[in-house]
């Protein structure tokens, strides 16, 4: 009898272990089948695929799918592929499924932490209140302080996560005196209908629709900028793609670029384009759009931002990360400084302002 | 030659546990992937002994294991009242079947995840909706086994019970219920299995505390070092409390395998 057990769990560990083995394998010749792919794709046909990422944020990307601009300006077949977090952006660009995409500060400064291969190529907007902490009608919660003892919830690793922590940091409320709830944006939703919460930080349209069932807002992310807490989201390219398809991360800047010049000259197409993406009123998208701060090229480009302050920006998040043993360690200012890569927004506006 | 044959089979399991570890080190070693992709095993004890000694976010490692087994345990005693009883009925007790079966059937195939976020609008983010997903998940397995054992029962072993004069209840505790005991155990394992699978399911909304949870903050982090850990760890809980269950199984039905 026992013989025959032993034999089950035998049985049972070879097969788990030639899984593992099988698995490890996979991964190594995978990466190297995946190279050598996408650099015979170029070579050959110029029917490149680029795989862009998108979580729907209210800024130029929705512009530039509802313009066409991105299959006018990219010479490739574009593939947009939706996220509903910076987490699951981070896990499929270090896959390789995703070339490029718009990422959260949060997220991004811990992808480049930990290495995961992509630089900032570019900016695609600056939270302002867009992104809040809103509070039920009965949870008594009117001040940062008041939120000791009650449940919070916000999709963890997200800008919306540092802003809360940030907050409670300025506020001087320890962390664990409050209880924070992991929740995707639909189950704050639903958590809320129900009464499972007290308040929570996140982003549109969760963020309209607690305001709607009579949420109050406690703080945002414009008055947390001002404290020196900035939150955005930026655009970043996966490094093999970008080394082997330089054109075509221009080729996306633009694209965006175009985006903003709307959004900045014509609100009234902005809004109509955003509606039609979002499936919202036009008046919803109107006020959406005015929640954030949208740069020019030049602007991106200029010492506040690309030219220097966002790698301090993303130096201070990975170091926030690290108080908050999220991450263990994170790298010196000159790695941040690195992961930022503005050849590609130069070309851009260059030949933009060339047309 | 037998004998020689299955010692020969004891040893390539640890044979393929080391070089697994083997290749896993000089994988890492000679970074042949980022580190984000396969920690070093290096890098996951550190991260292991770093959790044992401090404990994740505000827990224990110990309270964590404590968090998930309570939910596991609670739904799993509310699988053995509920199913066993009503899958013994539905075997012996075709009106019963028809009732029960259909709507069995119906969620047993379904992903749990399909039907957790209406568990959780139910019933909410707290322990209850979690334990209720675990009791779905487990229910069905045992359920099943119980009416299909009550189904095998030769009916010679009925007849022979009826003709010696027992009523239909002596008949149910004394020929019934002792004869399915060894498929009732096999649905209780398969059970545990399905419901500690379900487990990370269970963790994934609103959460704070237990083992799945801890692999699913982690991997918000990339931090694939305690990934790795949690995993190990839940790998071998689930083997220990598999174990567990056979070495009841072996002391209650001590006659299975002997015919």
């Amino acid at each position: 009898m026992s013989n025959k057990n032993i034999r089950k769990r035998l049985v049972g560990m070879t097969a788990a272990a030639a899984i593992l083995v099988t698995a490890i394998a996979g991964c190594g010749s995978n990466n190297s089948a995946a190279a050598g792919s996408a650099g015979g794709n170029t070579a050959s046909s110029g029917a490149t695929v680029i795989n862009i990422g998108t979580m729907d944020l209210v800024n130029a990307d929705l512009i530039a799918r509802k313009e066409n601009y991105y299959e006018d300006l990219l010479d490739a077949e574009v593939n947009i592929v939706s996220f509903s977090s910076g987490k699951d952006v981070n896990t499929a660009i270090a896959s390789g499924s995703i070339d490029i995409t718009e990422l959260g500060t949060s997220p991004s400064a811990l992808g480049i932490s930990s290495d995961l291969g992509y630089s900032v190529v570019g900016i695609g907007d600056i939270i302002g209140s867009a992104e809040s902490l809103v509070a039920t009608k009965d949870s008594g919660i009117s001040d940062v302080t008041d939120l000791v003892g009650k449940k919070v919830a916000t999709p963890f690793a997200s800008t919306a996560h540092y802003s809360l922590l940030s907050a409670l940091k300025l506020a001087g409320v320890a962390e664990t005196d409050v209880d924070l709830l992991d929740m995707e944006a639909d189950d704050i939703y639903a958590a809320w209908q129900r009464g499972d919460i007290d308040a929570a930080y996140i982003w549109y349209p969760t963020l309209d629709n607690l305001l709607k069932e009579g949420g109050t807002v406690v703080t945002g992310s414009d008055v947390l900028a001002k404290e020196g807490y900035v939150t955005g989201d930026l655009i970043v390219a996966r490094d093999e793609f970008a080394e082997e398809n330089p054109e075509l991360v221009t080729e996306f800047l633009e694209a965006v670029l175009k985006g903003n010049e709307i959004i900045q000259n014509d609100a009234d197409t902005a809004a109509e384009d955003v509606s039609a993406v979002l499936g919202i009123e036009a008046e919803d998208a109107a006020s959406q759009l005015t929640q954030f701060t949208y740069l020019t090229g030049e602007e991106q480009l200029s010492e506040e931002w690309l030219g220097g302050g966002l790698a301090q920006n993303l130096k201070d998040t990975a170091d926030f990360l690290v108080e908050q043993q999220s991450i263990t360690s994170a790298p010196e200012l000159e790695a941040f400084q690195a992961a930022i890569n503005t050849t590609y927004l130069e070309q851009a506006v260059q030949s933009l302002a060339a047309e | 030659m037998n004998d020689t044959k299955t010692r020969r089979q004891k040893y390539i399991p640890v044979g393929v546990l080391i070089a697994v570890l083997v290749i896993w080190y000089l994988v890492t070693k000679m970074q042949l992937v980022s580190a984000v992709m396969i920690p070093s095993p290096g890098a996951v004890i550190t991260a292991g002994l770093d959790i044992i000694q401090n404990g994740y976010k505000g827990y224990t490692l110990l309270q964590h294991l404590l968090a998930s087994l309570e939910r596991l345990i609670i739904a799993f005693v509310l699988v053995l009242v509920t199913a066993i009883p009503l899958g013994l009925l539905s075997g012996y007790n075709a009106t019963v079947r028809a009732f029960v079966e259909p709507i069995v059937e119906f969620y047993r195939p379904l992903p749990p995840l399909a039907y957790y976020t209406i568990l959780v609008l139910w019933m909410g983010i707290d322990n209850s909706s979690k334990i209720a997903l675990l009791f779905l998940a487990g229910f069905a397995p045992v359920y099943i086994a119980c009416v299909s054992g009550v189904l095998r029962i030769k009916e010679d072993y009925i007849y022979g019970a009826q003709t010696l004069g027992a009523t239909s209840r002596q008949i149910f505790f004394y020929v019934v219920f002792p004869a399915t005991l060894s498929d009732i155990f096999t649905g209780v394992r398969t059970a545990i299995g399905v419901e500690y699978t379900t487990l990370v399911a269970a963790e994934m909304v609103a959460a704070v505390s237990g083992i799945g949870w801890l692999v699913l903050d982690a991997s918000n982090y990339l931090r694939s070092d305690i990934i790795f850990f949690g995993v190990i760890l839940m790998g071998i809980t689930g083997i220990l409390l598999d174990q567990f269950v056979r070495l009841v199984e072996r002391k209650v039905v001590h006659w299975k395998g002997k015919s």
